[in-house]
């Protein structure tokens, strides 16, 4: 019975309204069922993945890359369909904390080094040998995989792109002062030379980032560098050590030489304040390269204006230690079994040689390649930022080199184990410890226990 | 009368279809969340896994133990109390200037609406920029003027609270004045008239004819003002980012937040919005208890 028919037997009268409604609903709910019926798919036909990748590399040259990336893959894989979608660290957190509660992950996505142990003790990823494998182990720097690959002898990640944190100083800002950084081994030099590179209210000496993650940051850097860790061997907080609190101390000594409102800076806003000339020196990666680009007068964009600096070794430290950017993409366990399978396949395709040079040189001094030819291949280094910034690229290949680079919190390597290392990260409880230290002028060991007894309640009581 | 019976009970059958939906769109969007928020109060429960351990109350014997929270419940509180005072100072003050008629008061009063349109996240980073102190605009003025006994910074923790107030005051100041205004416009001349007669001064008249005629909307503006601020999350969040200085309004919001999403206790950051909806509903019932509900004005 269709519409036409039924609305004229309604006006011929027929129909009274409550036949004319119940059969009109009829005739739709039919009409919905038919169309369901032939919209359905043959039988046999090939059923599309969809796959869902979230990475944190919002940047628009980045995208660009990976959609080029990801529309080259559909050709090859008609059947799969990627939908990579970049976002900030914060933003990739929340949904993932909403999606996992859910039980519906994406696919894959980027995380920090030491989510993936929490993810990994809960269950939470898979490994990716295969893919490791596709790729080439050999290929790769082992300082980038050896933090990825765990006593069971799997890869639990494979990282995207790797960089290492530098001490950037203002070159212009040492003629005369008397100062020479290179010179610089140890906090006590790096404590007397400070001041004479503070003019205030002109600049700063040194710019640190006060937001509790970037806080973070400095704590297990410093603490490895007084030769001490966050954690001990059992993993249990290790803040009243006199390595840690020694840290505290160099913290509070630094503080003349930090801008006033320093505890309120956020990580971006201590890159600009660089650029612009509002600081002498600064704790930095490869991406401030754009910054100075974009800030910095002409004539400065150069690294002979932002040098790098040595980092230095606290009085019961071997040698300084710095953080590493050695972030990976996992895959979750939750995912539908195709959708991984595809995700799988998608990364090998990614870091294909053709493909992954295009990402890379997306942000070219900050996401640097985990294959080690590419540093001994000209089409690589003669990218034209990476040849203006070589020392940068330089200082960043040295500490890999080394083996000081460290992913976040982890100043000993056996703290990659630990399984609450990503929950003390998320949480505030350090930069807690910092602030109450070196803004209120709380004793460091009462504050330094105060921490401790956060962690072992909130966090590890917790996780039991 | 059976076919009349069956009348009544069919219209009372199509009265409930009809009330169904927005029975169930309370249900499920209201009374579900909350029924949920306090079951889960009652779980250890970790925000990234599905899994929940029953702990009873030990979620609220930590949290009545825990020093962090009383402090989160100081700095809601004189957040909620300063800011609400002076949005309704602000928002009196400029109600009463935008009742006269001037040239351009028109434009004024669409002026006047603006910080409560823009959204919180942009008026935050304005204010986060005008009071940097390596380059916003206002410690520059200031530092230019010589005023004395302004801080270094800020937005350091001594000072990050006023910057929070000042903030919040300049944001929301526009509803105290608009709900202000409109009453303002409904206030009968003839009162004013009357009290011109009896030899009353602008102040007296203020005082004896405008504060009562407010008085209804003034203490609606109070109780919805400062039930708002106290739960206020964004404003905070965004200034402070719940540590670094922002240790210093880290408000009871806040502190819920972190410890849902940054220690991942979903358990306790539900026991924790449950206590903050005890801690309002309290405040409520002082509220109405010092402020009963007056007979309605005779407007005539």
């Amino acid at each position: 019975m269709d519409l036409q028919r039924l609305v004229r037997e309604r006006k011929e009268g027929s129909l009274d309204r409550r036949q004319f409604l119940a059969r009109l609903g009829a005739t739709a709910a039919g009409a919905t069922a038919a169309s369901v019926v032939s919209g359905a798919r043959p039988a046999g036909a090939q059923k599309k993945v969809t796959v869902t990748m979230w990475d944190t590399e919002p940047n628009p040259a980045t995208r660009a890359a990976v959609k080029a990336i990801v529309e080259d893959f559909h050709k090859l894989h008609k059947d799969i369909e990627i939908r990579a979608e970049g976002m900030g660290w914060g933003d990739m957190d929340r949904k993932l904390q909403a999606a996992m509660a859910a039980k519906s992950p994406p696919a894959a996505s980027h995380t920090q080094t030491y989510v993936v142990t929490s993810f990994r003790a809960k269950g939470l990823i898979e490994p990716v040998d295969d893919v490791v494998k596709a790729i080439g182990e050999d290929k790769i720097f082992p300082s980038v995989l050896r933090w990825l690959k765990y006593p069971d002898g799997k890869y639990w990640g494979i990282t995207h792109a790797w960089g290492a944190e530098i001490f950037g100083g203002r070159g212009d800002y040492l003629t005369g002062t008397g100062v020479n950084p290179q010179s610089w081994k140890t906090w006590d030099d790096l404590l007397r030379d400070l001041p004479k590179l503070n003019k205030p209210p002109q600049y700063y000496a040194l710019s640190l980032a006060g937001i509790p993650f970037f806080v973070n940051e400095d704590v297990y850097m410093w603490a490895g560098a007084n030769g001490g860790s966050v954690f001990d061997a059992k993993g249990q907080p290790a803040l009243e050590s006199p390595q840690v609190l020694g840290m505290l101390e160099f913290w509070k000594k630094l503080k003349p030489n930090l801008p006033p409102g320093w505890a309120s800076h956020d990580y971006l806003e201590t890159l600009s304040a660089w650029a612009t000339g509002k600081t002498a020196s600064v704790l930095m990666w490869g991406r401030t390269a754009g910054y100075i680009d974009q800030y910095a007068p002409p004539d400065k964009r150069n690294p002979d204006v932002f040098q790098v600096w040595p980092k230095t070794t606290g009085p019961m430290g071997k040698a300084p230690l710095t953080q590493f950017d050695n972030e990976p993409w996992v895959i979750y366990a939750d995912a539908p079994a195709d959708e991984k399978a595809a995700t799988r396949e998608f990364l090998k395709f990614f870091f294909k040689p053709e493909n992954y040079r295009r990402y890379c040189d997306s942000v070219p001094v900050h996401i640097l390649s985990i294959f080690k030819a590419d540093f001994q291949d000209a089409s690589y280094l003669n990218h034209p930022d990476r040849k203006r910034w070589k020392p940068w690229l330089d200082a960043q290949l040295k500490w890999v080199e080394i083996g000081r680079a460290h992913p976040l919190l982890v100043s000993n390597p056996s703290d990659m184990l630990i399984p609450w290392i990503g929950d003390v990260a998320a949480s505030p409880i350090l930069a807690d410890m910092v602030m109450a230290v070196v803004e209120r002028g709380k004793d460091p060991k009462a504050a330094a226990k105060e921490a401790s007894d956060k962690i072992v309640r909130d966090i590890i009581g917790k996780a039991k | 009368m059976p076919g009349h019976a069956s009348r009544r009970r069919r219209e009372a059958w199509f009265g409930i279809g009809l009330l169904l939906p927005s029975v169930l769109l309370v249900l499920t969007f209201t009374l579900f969340p909350v029924g949920y928020n306090v079951w889960l109060g009652f779980f250890a429960k970790h925000s990234l896994r599905a899994t929940s351990t029953w702990v009873g109350l030990g979620n609220y014997a930590q949290i009545l133990g825990d020093p962090d929270f009383w402090r989160s419940v100081w700095l809601a509180t004189v957040y909620a109390v300063g800011s609400t005072t002076l949005q309704i100072f602000a928002g009196v003050a400029g109600a009463l200037i935008l009742h006269q008629r001037f040239a351009g008061c028109d434009f004024l009063r669409g002026v006047a609406l603006f910080p409560y349109m823009i959204p919180t996240v942009i008026a935050v980073f304005v204010w986060r920029w005008l009071m940097n102190d390596l380059y916003g605009v206002i410690p520059y003025m200031l530092g230019t003027l010589h005023v004395p006994g302004v801080p270094a910074a800020w937005l350091s923790h001594g000072t990050i609270m006023w910057v929070l107030i000042i903030l919040s005051v300049w944001t929301f100041f526009p509803f105290v004045l608009v709900n202000v205004l409109a009453r303002l416009q409904t206030i009968p001349p003839e009162l004013y008239d009357a009290a011109r007669v009896d030899g009353a001064s602008a102040v007296r008249q203020f005082v004896h004819v405008t504060l009562p005629q407010l008085r209804n909307v003034l203490l609606i503006v109070l109780l919805l003002r400062g039930i708002w601020m106290f739960t206020k999350f964004d404003v905070p969040w965004l200034l402070g980012f719940g540590g670094g200085a922002g240790e210093a309004i880290r408000t009871l919001p806040v502190f819920t937040y972190q410890r849902s999403f940054t220690y991942y206790q979903a358990g306790m950051g539900a026991a924790l919005s449950n206590v903050m909806l005890a801690l309002l509903l309290m405040a409520v019932t002082v509220y109405f208890i010092a402020f009963p509900p007056a007979e309605e004005e005779n407007d005539a």
